[in-house]
């Protein structure tokens, strides 16, 4: 989606530079939530303040929720068919190879760093064997690797 | 209902704040709280309604839209909803309103250089 709303808001509507899109891009992705919506939110407040801002993200989650609230209604009257079953069953697999292609996407270029590894592994133990909760796992490791990456650094 | 409602609202504006990064930082959160913590479904449903979130266009994590949406019906979608994209939202728009007024009077340039980002560190 980022790449369509790169091209988008800076080669067709010239809404913003190139360099502009990438500092808002950054901006947006220190910042909690999902990047495309923190991203229409900062596109929508520049021009048009709050207002802009509501438009914007409005207009990128109305149409999606609608539709997958549609989906969800679907799949509650006609989940019970086994023919529907055995659909979602891969659907589902689809879903969590693209999960799992993610991860390996981002955990790639940690293998060449040891303290890398050891905070992925440590993060992963938490999160996935002992179940602990996120926000525990993050009050610890956060204060943690931002040490240890201080104290790494070349 | 209001009970489920609220704690909907609850747990999707934790994780909202939790989601540094982008979204897929808390899924393995929120099927923790949805199956074990809360009960509201098996760990079956939860991949399915992922699985069909993610078939449907859109950002993803709309997942949160079907989980409040099976929840409490149609306010528990609304609530779920707004609950995962308002607060980061808030703090987004107030970050990008930092970031403006401290760039030039024009707006040329105004997320230029550090000044954007060292103003959103607060």
């Amino acid at each position: 989606m980022l790449p369509w709303a790169r091209r988008m808001l800076v080669e067709q509507r010239r809404w913003l530079t190139g360099p502009e899109f990438t500092d808002t891009l950054a901006l947006c992705q220190f910042l909690p939530g999902p990047n495309v919506v923190n991203l229409s939110i900062t596109v929508g407040a520049r021009f048009q303040g709050a207002a802009g801002a509501l438009a914007a993200i409005m207009g990128l989650l109305a149409a999606p929720v609608a539709i997958v609230i549609v989906l969800g209604v679907i799949y509650a009257h006609f989940g019970q068919l086994s023919a529907v079953q055995q659909g979602f069953a891969g659907l589902t697999a689809a879903a969590s190879g693209l999960v799992l292609s993610m991860a390996l996407r981002i955990a790639a270029p940690l293998w060449r760093t040891p303290v890398g590894v050891a905070v992925a592994a440590i993060t992963f133990t938490s999160i996935a064997v002992l179940r602990l909760p996120l926000l525990l796992t993050m009050l610890v490791l956060a204060p943690m690797t931002i040490l240890l990456s201080v104290l790494t650094r070349p | 209902v209001t009970s489920a409602l609220a704690a909907l609202a609850l747990l999707f504006g934790q994780l909202s704040l939790l989601a540094v990064g982008g979204v897929n930082t808390v899924l393995p959160e929120m099927q923790r709280q949805v199956v074990q913590v809360h009960r509201w479904m098996k760990p079956g449903e939860f991949a399915a309604l992922f699985a069909l979130a993610q078939a449907a266009p859109g950002p993803n994590m709309l997942v949160s839209t079907l989980i409040g949406w099976r929840v409490a019906g149609l306010p528990g979608a609304l609530v779920a909803t707004l609950s995962l994209y308002g607060p980061s939202s808030l703090l987004t728009f107030v970050a990008s309103r930092a970031c403006t007024h401290s760039a030039t009077p024009r707006g040329e340039g105004s997320c230029n250089t550090g000044s954007c980002r060292s103003r959103s560190d607060w």
